[in-house]
């Protein structure tokens, strides 16, 4: 709708710091999964975001996966260990989670103070000349 | 939630707003301009332009009222979805409501008027 363009605009950026979100708690929750050398390890989710048709705000691209290799670590007790002790562990640094985690949440309820003012302005503009 | 916005639509057709066009009319004939003219042809006159925008706010308050519903389910992802939607449908509300009443106030004007 063109008329309140400012909040569609704002929407599609919550949507899309929304979808990071999801992504970041997707990569933590898994953090600690452990595979075997023979599997591939949990790869990390990254949102791609990317600007969205005719100044439209942004949107979602697609979602890009970190390393399937993950880390090897030598973890011979281990049910899950090879023949030589080793076990595959995804390679996600939590301390770079939390720092996007922050980054998400802040864009976030910055998208939504834009809603929230467009609506004060536009409230505004349609109450003008009742007084 | 959608009866409001149908009683509302009812509104274009009724007498009030032939009027006001009939005397925009008049305005564009006194006026006497070619660019006047070609204006009015273009076909987006006061009726349809009210119309379209009766038609937009309907289908804000739709899109509020399926998020409400996807609440219900609790099929919504985000929360934030539903409340931007019902804000921009009570702000397209507010619009027409202004619109009707700037109208309404210009007619009574008029009708208040002295030969």
């Amino acid at each position: 709708m063109s008329t309140f363009n400012a909040i569609g605009v704002a929407a599609s950026g919550v949507t899309v710091y929304r979808k990071w979100l999801d992504a970041v708690s997707d990569n933590i929750a898994n953090i600690d999964n452990v595979t075997r050398t023979s599997e591939n390890a949990f790869q990390a989710r990254y949102v791609v975001a990317q600007e969205a048709q005719d100044g439209n705000g942004a949107q979602v691209g697609g979602i890009a996966l970190g390393s399937a290799e993950g880390k090897l670590t030598y973890e011979p007790d281990n049910p899950l260990a090879d023949t030589e002790g080793y076990v595959r562990r995804p390679d996600i640094d939590l301390g770079s989670q939390m720092a996007q985690m922050i980054m998400a949440q802040r864009a976030y309820q910055a998208n939504l103070s834009v809603v929230d003012r467009a609506r004060d302005s536009y409230t505004a503009a349609i109450n003008l000349g009742k007084a | 939630m959608t009866s409001p916005i149908s009683a509302i639509s009812g509104f274009s057709g009724i007498s009030p707003m032939d009027a006001l066009s009939k005397v925009t009319e008049i305005g564009k004939t006194a006026g006497a301009s070619g660019t006047e003219a070609a204006e009015s042809t273009s076909g987006t006159d006061f009726a349809g332009m009210l119309s379209s925008g009766l038609e937009s706010v309907q289908a804000a308050q739709t899109k509020a009222s399926d998020l409400a519903t996807q609440v219900a389910n609790g099929t919504l992802a985000d929360p934030a979805q539903y409340t931007m939607a019902s804000t921009e449908a009570a702000l397209g509300l507010q619009l027409t409501m202004a619109v009707r009443n700037k109208a309404l106030e210009a007619f009574q004007e008029i009708m208040r008027m002295q030969a």
